[in-house]
């Protein structure tokens, strides 16, 4: 009897997976699609996205519906409790790892129009002349206005970069998280297994801690690469970036009782 | 289970397989066929304007017979064996599940092509649509329009302007 739920449950949550996988790579494409439709307008690709995340988030809701309104009251009918909570450990996992996904998909997405914007602002930089004379300009990819002269006939030029390197800039976070993914993951697991847990043992919030950190240290290095006149305040960044994180670890009993052991100060 | 009860659920869920075979392969509303298995049971059809209706105001179907025509032939497929079974409700329940799967499969396919289609549309009009272009201007004195090569010197070497 519970095999059969077992396998039914399981078919189940294959299902969802499959239709996500689905949807996460017609987003992936939809939205590369998309960017070069629009000369590279960011803003249908996030309203597309804010879609095919609600129906993401929607498959994942279903998994919760499913179990509530009819597969958990069948498991404990048969009276199989501890293959009931087996089931629902499976469907957390999926849960967990839409989530993940989602966050993955939406990074990549923005990554690569944030790579493709880069593309377009150079092309469109690499036309600019100086006004004066006509001459070329020194090339580079000018994410902030600059003046700078003009090699041939030295006259003071400002260079407005442009809408797209401007939005790049803007969006600049997604590939710095993308850069930094793997601590993303483990900050994740991090911050799930202190949440997770009844009550946090000192040690969980020492590990949540140092993936907090390392994620947040490589990310602000990661950002002083395309924005070097960051590279000046990366310490006193990173103690405004885990100020919040800090905040909800007072509220923590064990953390408190331990003098609150910050390693970032 | 009596063995009895056994042999009729079996010839039950075949008659099932059966029936929603034949209902999912009928284009949207049924065709001859489906016509025809639904007079061998002994059911009638709805009539043609009652499932034109069906098709267009009930929860959408991209083909296969009437959800409502299959309820109604599962019904009469089964029902001559429940009349049999000591636990009836065991055809029955498999019947209503029959439905539900059935509802899943002829369910149109939801496509994500409109939210791209939207957004694109949505482009052009946006007030928020990227316009304009990288730029390039030198700084020139606005008295004799010679051009400036250094902000810190406030006077113009050509006419002695200052700004």
């Amino acid at each position: 009897m519970t095999d059969a739920l077992d396998a039914r449950w399981d078919g189940f949550l294959a299902k969802i997976r499959e239709r996500f996988d689905l949807l996460m790579s017609e987003s992936l494409a939809g939205c590369a699609a998309l960017l070069a439709q629009t000369g590279g307008d960011t803003v249908p690709v996030s309203n597309a996205w804010q879609g095919m995340r609600m129906r993401g988030l929607g498959l994942q809701a279903k998994i919760s519906d499913a179990w509530n309104d009819q597969v958990q009251d069948k498991y404990h009918d048969a009276e199989a409790y501890d293959q009931a909570d087996a089931a629902w450990a499976r469907a957390e996992h999926m849960i967990d790892e839409i989530e993940i996904e989602l966050e993955r998909v939406e990074t990549k997405i923005f990554a690569d129009a944030l790579r493709s914007l880069l593309t377009m602002a150079a092309t469109e930089q690499a036309a600019l002349r100086c006004s004066q004379c006509g001459a070329e300009l020194e090339s580079a990819v000018y994410l902030q206005t600059v003046e700078l002269n003009c090699r041939h006939c030295g006259a003071l030029v400002t260079i407005e970069p442009g809408p797209r390197a401007r939005m790049a800039v803007a969006m600049a976070h997604h590939l710095w998280r993308e850069a930094c993914w793997p601590l993303w993951l483990e900050r994740h697991r991090a911050d799930k297994a202190a949440r997770d847990a009844r009550t946090p043992t000192l040690e969980l919030l020492q590990a949540w801690e140092e993936a907090e950190i390392n994620y947040w240290s490589a990310w602000l290095r990661e950002r002083a690469k395309l924005l070097p006149n960051t590279t000046a305040e990366l310490d006193k960044e990173l103690r405004g970036r885990l100020h919040q994180f800090y905040e909800g670890l007072e509220r923590e009993a064990v953390w408190t009782r331990a003098g609150s052991p910050r390693r970032c100060r | 289970m009596a063995a009895a009860d056994a042999a009729l659920l079996g010839q039950g869920h075949e008659a099932i397989t059966a029936i929603v075979t034949l209902a999912s392969s009928c284009p949207a509303g049924g065709d001859p066929r489906w016509d025809a298995t639904l007079a061998e049971l002994g059911v009638e059809g709805l009539a043609a304007d009652a499932r034109a209706r069906h098709l267009r105001e009930g929860p959408g179907q991209r083909c296969g017979a009437l959800l409502l025509e299959l309820r109604w032939a599962l019904d009469a497929a089964v029902a001559p064996l429940c009349k049999h079974m000591d636990e009836p409700w065991q055809l029955t329940n498999a019947v209503d599940q029959a439905v539900r799967d059935y509802v899943g499969a002829v369910r149109p396919v939801v496509t994500t092509a409109s939210i791209f289609a939207n957004a694109l549309a949505g482009a052009a009009s946006s007030p928020a649509a990227m316009v304009g272009s990288a730029d390039a201007s030198a700084e020139c004195c606005r008295c004799c329009g010679a051009p400036r090569q250094d902000r810190s010197d406030l006077s113009c070497r050509y006419c002695g302007q200052t700004s």
